[in-house]
């Protein structure tokens, strides 16, 4: 990969949940991780992959040199208003920090309010070329025993630790976000370690949401089985986002 | 429905129709008046409704209801010494005619002793004096609505009444005689008795009624005009839930966002209303095509989306439609295929067909003679003066308008046709030729592959904007030296109810289409990455040289989309009227709700759907429809395989 293109999946024009006001959400390819739940399977491998849904094939991946991807994401500039812009998502899109950095300088010249969702599992030099042109970082929180982290999704905590630590100094860290999951990320020793978490970092608020099965087509578009978890109770996310705003978090659960 | 009608024998006299003026008079002596006790006397004897299928008769027009708000009917007549000839005569004997069922009414009224004294009373008044209040001026435009019902004016229009009622509203505030509160309980009464006989009033399909209030409106300077009662207009619809009266709500880019958010909420609630009319991209457009500034402000639509200027406009804008591929058809059918070498050659080639099919349109519409109609023209602004029934030109703007289906299916036609044929050189034209007559057979990997690419009609890329602004611009030519009978001009949009009948016994286009499957709808693509496209597209528009006739978006929304964003889904409607769309309507449902309701329309006796330009019962429609809808909803959600 040259550093003057990025590998992207999808453009998704009209975001609501990818930070403030309406969003253009760029999806990378590429993960440092392999989350069970993952809904963008397309997104785990680094390079074009071809899949067939319904009889038709076609090719997850497609390189985008910086100024295209720019001419491309501005189409919606008129609809994104004060607060609404730019944000990339993935995949985990600091694995390509180089055309990354490009592309976000660019649209901080051009006065582009741009976010980041990532999951910060990369090597902290990935964060910090990209930082100075991010204005709002939503940050992914996981599994945080470190065993269990590095067997199941396959990242070393350590570093993202310290890449979270660095992200809030900035001061641009704004947002949380928990993927719950009933095997995973919202067992009870999890959901204990995510709250001492989220105390470390006080003012940055806290989304959870409850893992979904809309992946399952990607999946067997690329031959792939998804995994199947157990359903997630509204209810039990509603009364974890109650203990975490009774411990002082401001927390509230979103529907994807 | 239109077609259950029942012509009174006694509409002719010895095999003979009577005239107008005897067939008026007969109406308003014999229908059946009838009092339901409730707030408002509304009603129509559909068993004795006048006879107007011999001739083309008017419909899709909104009357001047406030002639008779400010005077009495009698004094709406021309003085005796100023009755110099025929139209004069049936002028007066219609508010005649009218006075004399206000009476029988008023008789009907008197066994309710106390109890109906105030309706009484209103009737009294409508003879000789203007209205004094919010409830009797309601009721005064209601009589003019039912008797333009019992008269076969099909898809009667109701304008703005939050503007014509606006003084009266006040009024009774200053005084106390009124609340917000039970404005808004009298409005939800207002939509009740409409919506009574909606079987009856409905035209094509069920819920087709043609029953509009256009609300709110700007200013020639561009200022934003509404009142409390824009408002209580749309609060009132979405509490009554009924699928019909719905509303159009005008808007500009200052609009209050308080005003889009309670829009919103009616919207999300799925009752497909208010559809949003953007006049900083429609105003400018009929100032240019020569409606008079202040008239242009006035505008209201037909129906559905064809404005027109209300009270002072017999334009028929639905007159017929115009189908896109089909000039696309007659060119492959016709057309020395070896002869067109590159993609360019193929567009001109088309413009070519086009015009031809467009002249063939102007013949027909030039055999059209409208009915001789002396009660329209007691609502239309200057027949009076002119002494001129609207049939001979009596109104102050006569155009006339077509609609158009089928656009997205030939932009996606014809790209496909570039790419399979001059591009790739897989087929030649003679094989399209053959693959589309063959309906796909033999090539049904073809025809799923060219039903898999994703649509392009909608997307904003240039080069699809450019090449529909120069098909319209092909037809505004074509039309812009058209002259009605009266000397109206003729209009046209990318709008049409038409993209299930016309479709019906047409052949397989280029798109994937099999025969006789439906044709896109209005100015949609569910393959767009976000409604936002689609907005960037319509933006990229031309509706100048007549193009002004009906362009709506029309979205999927599935209900949680906006449940759980409302307040950015305002952000995005109020920069959508920034960016310039024509007009917009959305379908808030889910796929879900669509499929268990087609398979248990018991459980769903309210579900409500925004059909073409009209809202209507699910359980009220063909399959063929529901099966539109719930293609395009699956769609929207990323459902559809």
């Amino acid at each position: 990969m040259t550093q003057n293109r990025l590998m992207i999946t999808n453009i998704q024009r009209m975001c609501f949940h990818d930070g403030p006001g309406i969003r253009t959400t760029v999806f990378t390819k590429g993960c440092s991780l392999h989350c069970p739940w993952c809904s963008n399977p397309e997104n785990l491998s680094a390079v074009p992959e071809h899949y067939e849904r319904d009889g038709i094939q076609g090719t997850y991946g497609q390189e985008y040199k910086t100024e295209e991807l720019v001419k491309t994401l501005l189409k919606d500039r008129d609809f994104w208003g004060e607060d609404g812009g730019v944000t990339f998502s993935g995949g985990e899109a600091l694995l390509q920090a180089g055309a990354l950095e490009e592309v976000l300088k660019r649209l901080k010249e051009l006065g582009v309010h741009t976010a980041i969702e990532t999951a910060l599992f990369v090597p902290e030099e990935n964060l910090r070329g990209v930082l100075p042109y991010i204005d709002y970082g939503i940050v992914d929180v996981k599994v945080l025993n470190p065993a269990v982290c590095k067997e199941v999704l396959g990242g070393k905590l350590e570093f993202y630790r310290k890449n979270v630590r660095l992200f809030y100094d900035s001061g641009r860290l704004k947002l949380f976000r928990v993927p719950c999951c009933r095997e995973y990320t919202f067992t009870e020793e999890n959901k204990r370690l995510l709250k001492e978490f989220f105390r470390e970092y006080p003012n940055v608020p806290v989304q959870l949401f409850a893992i979904h099965s809309l992946g399952e087509k990607k999946y067997r578009s690329l031959g792939r089985t998804m995994w199947k978890a157990g359903e997630m109770e509204q209810e039990s996310l509603e009364k974890y986002c109650r203990e975490l705003k009774e411990c002082g978090i401001e927390a509230e659960v979103i529907r994807i | 429905m239109i077609s259950k009608r029942v012509i009174p024998d006694d509409f002719k006299e010895n095999g003979t129709d009577k005239s107008y003026d005897e067939v008026f008079a007969l109406i308003c002596r014999n229908i059946r008046v009838q009092i339901s006790g409730s707030r408002f006397v509304y009603f129509i004897d559909t068993d004795y409704v006048m006879d107007t299928t011999k001739g083309y008769r008017y419909e899709n027009l909104t009357p001047a209801y406030c002639k008779v708000l400010h005077i009495g009917l009698n004094g709406l007549k021309y003085p005796l010494e100023e009755v110099t000839d025929g139209f004069c005569r049936s002028y007066n004997s219609v508010l005649d005619h009218l006075i004399l069922l206000a009476d029988r009414i008023i008789a009907e009224l008197e066994p309710y002793g106390t109890r109906m004294e105030r309706q009484r009373r209103w009737f009294e008044r409508l003879k000789n004096e203007p209205v004094e209040g919010f409830e009797e001026a309601i009721q005064r435009m209601l009589f003019v609505n039912q008797i333009f019902w019992q008269t076969d004016h099909r898809l009667t229009g109701l304008g703005a009444w939050d503007f014509y009622l606006d003084e009266y509203y006040q009024r009774e505030l200053a005084k106390g005689s009124l609340t917000k509160t039970e404005a808004h309980e009298i409005l939800k009464d207002l939509y009740r008795v409409l919506h009574h006989n909606y079987e009856y009033k409905s035209n094509m399909l069920k819920g087709d009624t043609g029953q509009i209030f256009v609300l709110g409106r700007s200013d020639e300077q561009g200022n934003y005009i509404c009142n409390d009662l824009t408002y209580l207009f749309i609060e009132a619809m979405k509490d009554v839930q009924q699928s019909e009266p719905k509303c159009l709500l005008r808007v500009n880019k200052n609009t209050p966002r308080s005003l889009i958010e309670t829009a919103l909420e009616s919207i999300a609630t799925g009752i497909g209303a208010p559809l949003i009319a953007n006049d900083d991209v429609v105003l400018p457009e009929l100032i240019r095509f020569g409606i008079d500034a202040q008239d242009a402000c006035e505008y209201g639509t037909s129906a559905c989306w064809e404005p027109l200027i209300i009270g002072k406009s017999s334009s028929l804008n639905n007159m017929t439609v115009l189908n896109y591929l089909k000039a696309l058809d007659n060119l492959l059918k016709r057309e020395r295929l070896e002869d067109i070498k590159t993609f360019e050659d193929l567009i001109d080639k088309y413009l070519v067909y086009l015009r031809r099919n467009l002249k063939a349109v102007k013949r027909v519409l030039a055999c059209h003679r409208f009915q001789y109609n002396p009660l329209l023209s007691v609502f239309t602004e200057d027949c009076y003066e002119k002494k001129t029934d609207v049939s001979w030109g009596g109104a102050r703007y006569h155009h006339v308008g077509i609609t158009s289906v089928a656009m997205g299916n030939l932009v996606d036609a014809l790209f496909n046709i570039r790419e399979f044929v001059f591009e790739r050189q897989i087929y030649s034209l003679y094989d399209v030729k053959k693959i589309l007559i063959q309906n796909f057979e033999g090539n049904e990997s073809l025809r799923k592959e060219l039903k898999a690419k994703a649509s392009r009609y909608g997307t904003d890329e240039e080069e699809i904007s450019n090449l529909v602004n120069r098909i319209t611009a092909c037809v505004s030519e074509e039309i812009e030296g058209y002259r009605s009978y009266l000397g109206g001009r003729m209009k046209t949009g990318l709008s049409g109810s038409a993209y299930m009948d016309a479709a019906r016994n047409f052949g397989a286009s280029f798109d994937g289409r099999k025969a006789g499957e439906p044709f896109t709808v209005h100015i949609s693509n569910e393959d767009n990455d976000g409604f936002t496209e689609i907005v960037g597209f319509a933006s990229q528009l031309k509706y100048g040289a007549g193009r002004f006739n009906g362009n709506v978006v029309d979205f999927m929304v599935s209900p949680d989309f906006i449940h759980n964003n409302q307040d950015k889904f305002v952000d995005f409607l109020m920069a959508c009227i920034r960016k310039g769309f024509f007009e917009m309507q959305m379908n808030v449902v889910s796929s879900r709700q669509l499929l268990e309701a087609r398979e248990h329309p018991e459980k769903f006796p309210n579900l409500i759907v925004r059909v073409w330009g009209f809202s209507a019962y699910f359980k009220d429609l063909p399959e063929e429809y529901k099966d539109v809808l719930i293609k395009r909803a699956l769609k929207n959600e990323g459902l559809a395989s």
